[in-house]
């Protein structure tokens, strides 16, 4: 699923959040996640997937429905959602 | 810490129940309790929880049938944008009660099944005749096209039975099972004897992580027993993590919270620790400023094991068995096995 290496713990922390979608739902969301994130670490010419990157991904490229939940989970396993760059929901 | 919205809320919509489980949380008798919230009160409560932002509103009791206007409460909960489900014994889902709860708009329903055989099933549920009138009540929902899942509690004795009647689950069409651990919380409280031991709930925990490895289709969901996302995480390749497993506990307060007939909000049908009162208070202040939820969300004030543990944002120990032997909502969970070491990540 992954294409490039991501900080373990943030990695950790993402399959945590995640945990409590239904395994459909959940499927669909890791994959655009990972895909978004791993976008924007490289954009930023970064080898790895941080923390800012996750949470950009969160803001601006989830669905505008699914986009408050995912901020929430990422709350809920001690990310700071509010230090990443992004559009507020 | 922050209030995000709960994912879902239960109303316990009466204490009136035809049945007198050994368990029974709600404590939940033959009448309605003297303060029921009346329909208006309930509406307004349901458009409270909309409010919250919560997706889905679980409708139980008691026995959520006993209550005349409850097929005017899931409509209007599908009114204010929730998807209504419900937790029933099933005794009394004739062919019309399942089809009015359909026509309601009622999304699906978790039946309380405690046995595989009769004989435990009634004994438990304190009415014979019970099992036969809850397969009835199956087969009507099947029948009506309404999703269902089929809901054992735990208990020590008969715990072994659970995958029997996941069996039966599968056999029937339930879309998942959701077993629960006895807690003594409520009535569960006067037979604690039912509670299982801590070798009890490691072999079931093996057994529970094979089906759900086993399994494709059928959803597996355990409440009371956090414990089990650690022994995932330890036991399970993470591809089959990602696809397969639900981590549903604890949830109480940070994803979760639950209110009573009379209007008492709890964390957890299971963790009775008063959070606020809705008639006093809207159930949005209450989620979002109620103290016990705020101890609750902050994870890193868990004490003991629990504050030491790698897995405590995930896990956090069952807050609902520490709180009814404690009265802490923070200490740690000595019904806890796994060693120090083993909870490093």
């Amino acid at each position: 699923m992954r294409s490039m290496p991501w900080d373990e713990d943030l990695w950790r922390k993402l399959k945590d959040a995640i945990s409590p979608m239904p395994p459909f739902v959940r499927q669909r969301a890791l994959s655009t996640i990972v895909e978004a994130s791993e976008a924007l670490a490289q954009e930023r010419g970064s080898e790895v997937v941080e923390e800012e990157d996750l949470v950009k991904t969160a803001k601006t490229k989830m669905p505008a429905l699914a986009r408050q939940r995912m901020l929430d989970a990422l709350v809920e396993v001690g990310i700071n959602v509010e230090a990443a760059e992004g559009t507020e929901p | 810490m922050k209030a995000t919205a709960p994912t879902l809320v239960s109303f316990a919509v009466t204490r009136e129940c035809n049945l007198k489980c050994k368990h029974c949380y709600s404590q939940s008798i033959d009448s309605p309790h003297p303060r029921e919230l009346d329909t208006a009160e309930a509406r307004r409560l349901i458009g409270q929880i909309a409010e919250t932002g919560a997706r889905l509103i679980i409708l139980d009791g008691g026995e959520p049938l006993m209550r005349s206007d409850i097929f005017e409460l899931v409509r209007h909960a599908r009114s204010v944008g929730l998807t209504p489900v419900m937790g029933s014994n099933g005794t009394l889902i004739t062919p019309e009660a399942a089809m009015k709860l359909a026509d309601a708009g009622l999304e699906a329903i978790a039946i309380s099944l405690d046995g595989a055989d009769a004989e435990t099933h009634d004994a438990f549920r304190g009415l014979q005749g019970a099992w036969e009138q809850t397969l009835q009540g199956i087969e009507n929902i099947r029948q009506a096209g309404i999703s269902f899942q089929i809901a054992p509690t735990l208990r020590h004795g008969c715990w072994e039975q659970w995958g029997a009647i996941a069996d039966k689950a599968k056999e029937w069409g339930a879309k998942a099972v959701e077993v629960f651990d006895y807690i003594p919380a409520g009535r569960g409280e006067e037979n604690a004897e039912f509670e299982m031991t801590i070798e009890e709930r490691r072999v079931f925990i093996r057994e529970y992580i094979a089906r759900q490895r086993a399994e494709d289709e059928m959803i597996y969901r355990c409440v009371g027993l956090p414990q089990i996302w650690v022994e995932v995480e330890k036991t399970v390749p993470e591809d089959e993590v990602l696809t397969k497993f639900v981590r549903s506990c604890c949830a109480a307060g940070t994803r979760y919270c639950c209110v009573l007939y009379d209007g008492t909000v709890y964390p957890c049908m299971v963790l009775q620790k008063k959070a606020g009162d809705v008639r006093e208070q809207s159930l949005v202040d209450i989620w979002q400023n109620s103290e016990v939820f705020q101890i609750l969300r902050d994870r890193n004030g868990l004490e003991g094991k629990c504050g030491r543990c790698d897995y405590r944002h995930v896990c956090g120990g069952a807050r609902c068995r520490v709180y009814a032997k404690t009265g802490s909502l923070t200490a740690e969970d000595d019904a806890c096995w796994f060693s120090e070491e083993e909870l490093k990540r």
